[in-house]
């Protein structure tokens, strides 16, 4: 896989399809009762329509994320932008299947969801997270620059969670 | 890939035991039995004939039809349900109840207005209060009319809810008629849809000290019949199984629930259809309970059963008459005295007292998203950590090598030593320009002058 990744062999385009799909996958189950509260719960295809619908706004949000933070690091030197926005997604959709494989098992058990659906899509993105840097460090970066790349990576993940994650706790126990 | 899949199958049977029991009833009984007999016999008592007249009069009766919450015309249906209750055995009340509502507001002002509405409440006129009570209540409100900005369906609610009060008031008859182990109060309820506020009333205004059991029968005589108890196992859940299996129950769907996103019984941040009526606010004191719902809720669907291989919903809906539910459902009378000879039966076991020890709770810690968020936060500080520690050891392990010296050769590069890495340069003064002519740019400077 990381050969594949490093010679850019899969083309974007299919990439992205393939996060999307991953994306519905791995929030489908959430997307449920939203789609129930909207449309009822009396059509068929309610199911796949929650599949489909689940994936787009995590697809939006992740372009919308990686564009901004990767323009103030457009011309930083010995930085192989590029190439870690090409290997990305490919940790993302990893990230996602494990979450989606979490979503059947709220499907069997829906007590679970309610803890699983916070601790376990950040726990698995923040695992899929340093195996992307480890990935990255290796394949991309001279060892003496590791310390800097996972630093700054690492910082920025840390600050990005932590306001996630707070404010996901902020709203839970305000509302 | 083996150890996750096995870590996956342990974090299912840890949580197993949390989960809910919701079973279904089918509407005929099983054949074959003792028990089947004895059931066919007290089917007797709450016939389907006389089921079906009363449907058939709460929909097409001007008194009865326009049972719309929070309206004038409920108080006229309400007295109206609490005279078909055997007068000589209980004790009817039509209790009024008040609510404040928000009917239109904008950012200048709002419109609150105080409404009333009607339960009617029929206790059994030898109420004994060293025995135990039960209390068989169901929602009795429809959407005819247009009320809180909503138009109006102009269906009397067949299947949501009068065949299910025409089988709750035979009930409460055929129960008066024989030597009873228990309490019953019937409580029949306005406002479900609009937010539990009948139930609600009645829970704060109702001595509930001797109720060990409330079952509230929701939607019935449509698709399948599922009861429900609790979000976790409980005792009396457990017994109603055992009991009710020569009823031919069937398990509800647990898997493929649908979790809806606001809360209804307290301390739940979630609701799903089983336990969003009139069983919340009991479920809420802790009572132990018992929900029989009507419909078909095999995965994703909410429908009111299955008719002609598909799923419909008409409750709630101007289809929602009773011609429809003939129509759509011609056995509904017979699913509903069924399920009348199981609560018969239910309510008559003597044993039914000792499994009701009311609403469980253990399972609510795990619904609690915040705690999730917590240990996410615990989680972070760990991977703060992590980063110090890997990026320190990074460091020592691949130090930044030391940019290669510059040495400034005077006389050339004779000096440079190859075994080094050290560059030598050789500056020369130039005061041309690319055009070898006279360059005057005052940047340009000769080095040898420093």
């Amino acid at each position: 896989m990381g050969k594949i990744i490093r010679q850019k062999k899969i083309h974007k385009a299919i990439v992205y399809l393939v996060l999307y799909l991953s994306l519905c996958f791995s929030g489908w189950y959430a997307a449920r009762s939203a789609v129930v509260a909207v449309l009822g719960g009396t059509i068929f295809a309610n199911d796949w329509i929650a599949f489909f619908v689940a994936g787009v706004s995590p697809l939006i949000i992740y372009v919308i994320a990686t564009k901004l933070l990767s323009f103030p690091l457009k011309n930083t030197p010995y930085l192989p932008l590029d190439d870690m926005l090409y290997a990305l997604p490919f940790f993302y959709i990893g990230a996602s299947l494990v979450s989606g494989a979490f979503g059947i098992l709220y499907y069997f058990v829906p007590i679970a969801y309610f803890w699983g659906n916070v601790i376990v899509p950040f726990v698995s993105l923040s695992a899929f997270f340093v195996w992307y840097l480890a990935f990255v460090c290796k394949s991309y970066v001279k060892n003496y620059n590791w310390k800097a790349i996972v630093m700054f990576f690492g910082r920025l993940y840390i600050v990005l969670a932590l306001f996630i994650i707070g404010g996901g706790l902020l709203v839970e126990v305000l509302i | 890939m083996k150890k996750l899949f096995i870590v996956l199958i342990m974090i299912c049977l840890a949580i197993m035991p949390f989960s809910s029991r919701v079973y279904a009833l089918d509407g005929e009984p099983s054949t074959g039995g003792e028990a089947d007999v004895q059931a066919t016999e007290k089917f007797d008592e709450v016939t389907a004939e006389k089921i079906d007249a009363l449907t058939k009069k709460l929909c097409n009766d001007e008194e009865f039809k326009d049972r719309t919450s929070f309206t004038d015309s409920i108080k006229t249906a309400a007295e109206g349900i609490a005279a078909l209750f055997d007068g000589d055995a209980y004790d009817v009340e039509v209790s009024k109840f008040e609510h404040e509502f928000v009917l239109d507001q904008n950012y200048f002002q709002s419109d609150k207005r105080i409404l009333a509405s009607y339960n009617v409440v029929a206790k059994n006129k030898d109420f004994d209060k060293s025995k135990k009570t039960i209390v068989i209540s169901t929602p009795y409100g429809n959407h005819y009319a247009a009320a809180f900005n909503n138009n109006g369906t102009g269906a009397a609610g067949a299947i949501y809810n009068s065949a299910t009060v025409a089988l709750t008031i035979n009930l409460a008859n055929a129960i008066a008629s024989r030597d009873n182990k228990y309490n019953f109060v019937f409580a029949l309820f306005s406002g479900t849809d609009e937010g539990n506020y009948g139930s609600d009333y009645f829970v704060k205004n109702f001595d509930l000290s001797t109720v060990m059991l409330v079952v509230n029968l929701e939607k019935l005589g449509g698709g399948d019949t599922y009861f429900y108890t609790d979000e976790g196992e409980t005792e009396h859940g457990d017994f109603i199984a055992g009991f009710s299996a020569s009823y031919d129950l069937k398990q509800f769907p647990e898997a493929g629930r649908v979790l809806l996103d606001f809360s209804t019984v307290d301390g739940l941040n979630y609701s799903h259809y089983a336990m969003m009526g009139d069983i919340a606010p009991f479920l809420s004191v802790g009572k132990s309970c018992l929900e029989l719902i009507g419909g078909d809720f095999s995965g994703i669907n909410n429908g009111d059963g299955v008719s002609g291989g598909n799923v419909v919903l008409i409750s709630n809906t101007e289809y929602d008459t009773y011609d429809t539910l003939v129509e759509l459902f011609p056995n509904y009378a017979d699913k509903l005295s069924a399920i009348g000879g199981f609560l018969l039966d239910l309510t008559d076991d003597a044993q039914l007292a000792s499994f009701c020890n009311g609403a469980t709770d253990s399972y609510k810690v795990f619904t609690q998203s915040w705690i999730a968020y917590v240990i996410c936060l615990g989680v972070i500080i760990i991977l703060i950590l992590v980063l110090i520690l890997v990026t320190t050891k990074l460091e020592k392990k691949y130090p930044i090598p030391p940019p290669p010296k510059v040495k400034v050769a005077v006389f050339g590069k004779e000096y440079e030593d190859l075994k080094d890495n050290d560059i030598i340069m050789d500056l020369k003064f130039n005061d041309k320009d690319d055009n070898g002519k006279d360059d005057n740019n005052d940047n340009n400077v000769n080095p040898f002058d420093v």
